[in-house]
């Protein structure tokens, strides 16, 4: 079922191409409002410099050093902005899930007004899950705390530095883990508001875990799958990055293309993710 | 919380007999003293480890090296600035050294139970607690003992003490206990050292390590049978006690100090490096780990070694310390020094090797050679930073000599600068210890500039004169306390010029150095215009033939259209007519550039230059300037243009602050500022996209 579902959703992916071009745009504006103006402190400040002309190479630890040191207070009044932009840009993809996950469960080529109509539509409903995943994610975040209590139990209160140094790795799996439970259940609340048309978010958070209970282990699985794809992009993408690092202007463009087609990549991720979770649940509910 | 005066004394006797019975079978380290010994110790300990007690007894001989009497004993009872919350470490520190503070019961301190002459005469009641340093009446880390006789030059005065001592606890400023690992450090009654007419003896500063006089010291530790035992010298036997604990006799010569640790928990890992027997006793929790505590020792053996001169102890004693108890971590004491417990730490990132070259380089920059760290830290510090950085970058490359991991490389030299530029010019390196802005300006002009004040020494003379200076400084110096004055006159003898400037300014003045290429130009020279430069074709017959000449080569222009565009900088190429190209080409290759670099001492700090230009052409011209001025103006005319200038290429002088203006180019350089836009809409998209993806692959970061 899990590559018939990858195979369907890879299909509309490429049928709504534009829907990926918004995707992979709305990162690179949303990042140019912070990234040009940091650049331009870094150029105002070494511009004319051979430390700015070493840039073209490695990082260079001595710019990065005075750049904080006197050029620190410039660089800390982008951090609202990076806020900012951190916030709308989730708030965004939140507002296009809508329309994502509406022209993902049909079959048809992209359709702007449908789109549109639906990231509307669904925006309030899903700010609203949200919110109630909220509570859900806090419970989730004391899974850790499993693996400070398994520490407790055995090595007591002055557990040596090998056995908290490895606890520590297990918790941030645990952690990794409630996210991605977390994650799930979120995607999922989604997708059923969209295939029921169901406003009541108590009625879909039940439906959710009743759901997602029946069909955990497809559910996963999927999301494993997904994740293994997306490791599969860094362990391609790495490689080539760590080549491409010597001064010339060529390369350096080529970089640029190779770490866009990275995040062109990404964005098709997200989106194929959003597709195969709606085919999956449309299969398991005919099913069902 | 005085011990009882009876069981004072008993166990003092009783300490006393012990000494003497075991007083004979001691190795002999050196058959001839290489020290002065004047101040040397036979001291019995016990561990009470439950209590946190130690009780002790000690017998001190010292002698008096001054041409006139002395009416007077000094000792430093440094464990009483743990004794309460006005001390003066702890009202200097305000509770926190190293990020460590003591638990709520974790006070500790010592108390002389007994003290008396050879001849068993009362001298307890002579005492008092003296506050040379700040008058707070309310530190007990100075004891005064007003001899009853004067002590005449050349005699030694032999004191008999009883002390009992309560570690803090957990570890803090490098002695204390935590649980069962024991780390005593500033343990015992130490006396002073008596130079100059006057007692040398500080109280105890959050900001100050030590100071003593060399001497002989046999030490018998008596620690429950199931520890392990490290501690200064050489440990020459043990006897198991009827009461299940076990002591160990150690004997040390030469050394101005003595510390010990024990702990049932440690693993002992042997292991050699030239003549010098390594023990690196490591926790067990960090049992994984040992090999590297152990290959960061021999490295640092034989590096020094080599480097500097023989380290005449035949041991060393690598302690790390227990988890919780970071407070006994990263320092340094006669053949014995403590590291720092990293677990996990990757091999990339040197902190835990870095920890343990440095503190073995103490050895010779602390210990041998026995600066006043109260009063002159950087001799010790500063020296030894200097010598860390050269063994960090010899050992793993200058590039990633502290860290190297995950193409991340940041050099030790990188770091000591990071810390030096955050607050340059607040006080002078030299001044007491305690006296500096803050403690991290302490470690600022104490550790970083010195470091870096010795690398700029080092770029200027060069590394094989700079190591003749260390040897020398070594050599000459070991063994006794030398102050800066004799550092400066080493450097002076063996460099044979006079740095009395460099110093002046470096260890006693607050003065930043600073050099920046302000301005650069590069522009055609113009044509001569104007009486003595005619064109041929107005004045030809107007001048003489022989002028025309000249004024021709001079001028190199017929035309104030020509001029004009020359002028604006802009090429005079016609691109229809390909004759016109042609000669423009020549005359573009005839050209002339006038080319100006404003440079500026931003800082005090006075220190001659090197200007160095690179021109299109690819030739380069370097230039010297005295850096005296507030700014100088370099011009230079030659075929080719300017392209950048550049105050220091080298990177020789690191006490610049800001290295980023120490070059200028005539223009922006895109491709640098291109890639690190790429970069950074890199990182800004990558991390706004993180979140849509709470999968394992997020826990994989990009190459960027």
């Amino acid at each position: 079922m899990i590559p018939r579902t990858l195979r369907s959703a890879l299909n509309r992916l490429f049928a709504l191409k534009r829907l990926w071009l918004i995707y992979y745009l709305s990162g690179l504006v949303f990042a140019a409002v912070v990234a040009l103006p940091a650049t331009s402190i870094v150029s105002s400040y070494a511009g004319k410099t051979l430390a700015a002309e070493r840039l073209s190479g490695f990082m260079d630890i001595n710019l990065l050093v005075e750049l904080f040191h006197y050029r620190g207070s410039a660089l800390g009044a982008l951090f609202p902005l990076f806020m900012m932009i951190t916030l709308g840009f989730w708030l965004l993809m939140l507002f296009f899930s809508g329309g994502t996950l509406k022209l993902m469960a049909g079959d048809h080529p992209y359709r702007p007004r449908e789109f549109w109509d639906a990231c509307g539509r669904y925006f309030g409903r899903f700010l609203r899950i949200l919110l109630w995943s909220l509570p859900l994610l806090a419970l989730l975040f004391l899974l850790p705390a499993l693996a400070d209590l398994v520490k407790k139990l055995f090595w007591g209160n002055d557990p040596g530095d090998n056995i908290t140094y490895w606890s520590g790795l297990i918790k941030m799996g645990l952690r990794y883990l409630a996210l991605m439970i977390w994650a799930l259940f979120f995607d999922y609340t989604r997708i059923l508001a969209v295939q029921k048309n169901e406003k009541r978010t108590r009625r879909l958070a039940l439906a959710t875990l009743q759901f997602a209970g029946h069909h955990f282990g497809r559910i996963f699985t999927l999301a494993l799958l997904l994740a293994c794809i997306g490791l599969l992009g860094l362990l391609i993408y790495n490689p080539v990055a760590g080549l491409l690092h010597a001064p010339s202007a060529v390369i350096i463009a080529l970089l640029f293309l190779w770490q866009q087609l990275y995040m062109f990549f990404r964005a098709g991720l997200r989106l194929l993710t959003h597709g195969s979770q709606m085919k999956l649940s449309q299969g398991l509910l005919r099913d069902y | 919380m005085a011990f009882p005066r009876t069981a004072c004394c008993m166990l003092f006797l009783a300490g006393s007999l012990l000494i003497l019975k075991t007083g004979a079978g001691q190795p002999v380290l050196f058959p001839e003293p290489k020290s002065p010994r004047i101040a040397n110790y036979d001291i019995d300990v016990r561990l009470d480890a439950a209590a946190r007690l130690l009780h002790g007894h000690e017998i001190l001989r010292w002698r008096n090296t001054a041409d006139h009497a002395v009416e007077e004993l000094q000792f430093h009872l440094y464990l009483n600035g743990f004794r309460n919350n006005r001390s003066t470490f702890m009202r200097e520190s305000g509770g926190r050294h190293r990020g460590e503070s003591l638990s709520k019961e974790g006070w500790g301190y010592i108390e002389i139970d007994s003290l008396t002459s050879a001849a068993g005469e009362e001298w307890l009641s002579r005492t008092d607690f003296i506050q040379p340093d700040d008058g707070n009446t309310e530190d007990k880390t100075v004891l005064r003992l007003l001899l009853p006789r004067s002590l005449p030059p050349g005699e030694t005065i032999t004191l008999r003490l009883a002390f009992t001592a309560k570690l803090p606890e957990p570890p803090m400023a490098r002695t204390g206990i935590k649980k069962e690992f024991v780390m005593a450090g500033q343990w015992f009654p130490k006396i002073g050292v008596y130079e100059n007419g006057a007692w040398n003896c500080h109280q105890f500063h959050a900001n100050s390590e030590f100071y003593a006089d060399f001497g002989v010291y046999n030490v018998n530790i008596t620690v429950p049978r199931d520890y392990i035992v490290g501690a200064t010298g050489l440990c020459y036997a043990t006897t198991d006690n009827p009461d299940s604990t076990i002591t160990h006799r150690f004997h040390a010569e030469d050394v101005h100090d003595f510390a010990w640790t024990a702990s049932p928990d440690f693993i002992v890992l042997n292991g050699q490096s030239q003549d010098v027997e390594i023990r690196a006793l490591i926790q067990k929790d960090h049992a994984s780990m040992g090999a590297r505590y152990l290959k960061a020792a021999e490295i640092a053996v034989a590096w020094f070694q080599d480097q500097y001169g023989d380290y005449p102890y035949p041991n060393l004693t690598v302690v790390d310390p227990r988890r919780g108890a970071a407070g006994a971590g990263g320092m340094e004491y006669p053949t014995l020094i403590t590291a720092w417990g990293a677990y996990g730490m990757p091999e990339g990132i040197r902190a835990l090797e870095m920890v343990i070259m440095h503190e073995f380089g103490h050895n010779y920059w602390y210990h041998l050679v026995a600066s006043n760290e109260f009063e002159e830290a950087w001799l010790d510090e500063g020296i030894n930073t200097f010598s860390e950085m050269q063994i960090l970058a010899d050992t793993y490359g200058e590039a990633g000599s502290m860290v190297d991991f995950r193409g991340i490389r940041i050099s030790d030299t990188q770091m000591q600068r990071m810390s030096y530029i955050s607050e340059p010019g607040l006080d002078p390196i030299l001044q007491p210890a305690w006296k500096y802005y803050s403690g991290g300006n302490y470690a600022s002009m104490s550790y970083n500039k010195p470091g870096l004040m010795l690398l700029t020494l080092q770029n200027w003379l060069g590394r094989e004169t700079m190591n003749r200076i260390l040897r020398t400084w070594f050599e000459r110096w070991q063994f006794k306390h030398p102050r800066s004055t004799d550092f400066v006159a080493v450097v002076n003898e063996v460099s044979g010029q006079n740095f009395d400037w460099f110093f002046d300014q470096a260890l006693h003045s607050t003065a930043v150095l600073d050099y920046s290429v302000s301005l650069i130009t590069s522009k055609k020279e113009n044509k001569g215009r104007g009486f003595d430069y005619f064109s041929a074709d107005s004045a030809a017959a107007a001048l003489p033939a022989d002028t025309l000449a000249s004024a021709d080569a001079g001028a190199d222009a017929d035309s104030l259209r020509k001029d004009t565009e020359a002028d604006s900088g802009e090429s005079a190429l016609d691109d229809q007519h390909e004759d016109k190209k042609e000669a423009g080409k020549k005359e573009e290759e005839k050209a002339l550039y006038h080319s100006t670099v404003h440079v500026r001492r931003l800082g005090e700090f006075i220190f001659p230059v090197e200007l160095q230009m690179i021109f299109a052409d690819g030739d380069t011209v370097t230039e010297k300037w005295d850096g005296k001025a507030r700014w100088h103006k370099f011009s230079v005319t030659r075929p080719s243009r300017l392209l950048s200038a550049t105050i220091d290429p080298e990177n020789k002088i690191l006490l610049d602050v800001q290295l980023t203006n120490n070059s200028r180019t005539l223009e922006s350089s895109s491709r640098g500022i291109n890639k690190l836009t790429a970069r950074l809409l890199f990182w800004t998209q990558f991390f706004l996209d993180m979140p849509a993806f709470f999968n394992l692959f997020t826990a994989f970061s990009p190459n960027m």
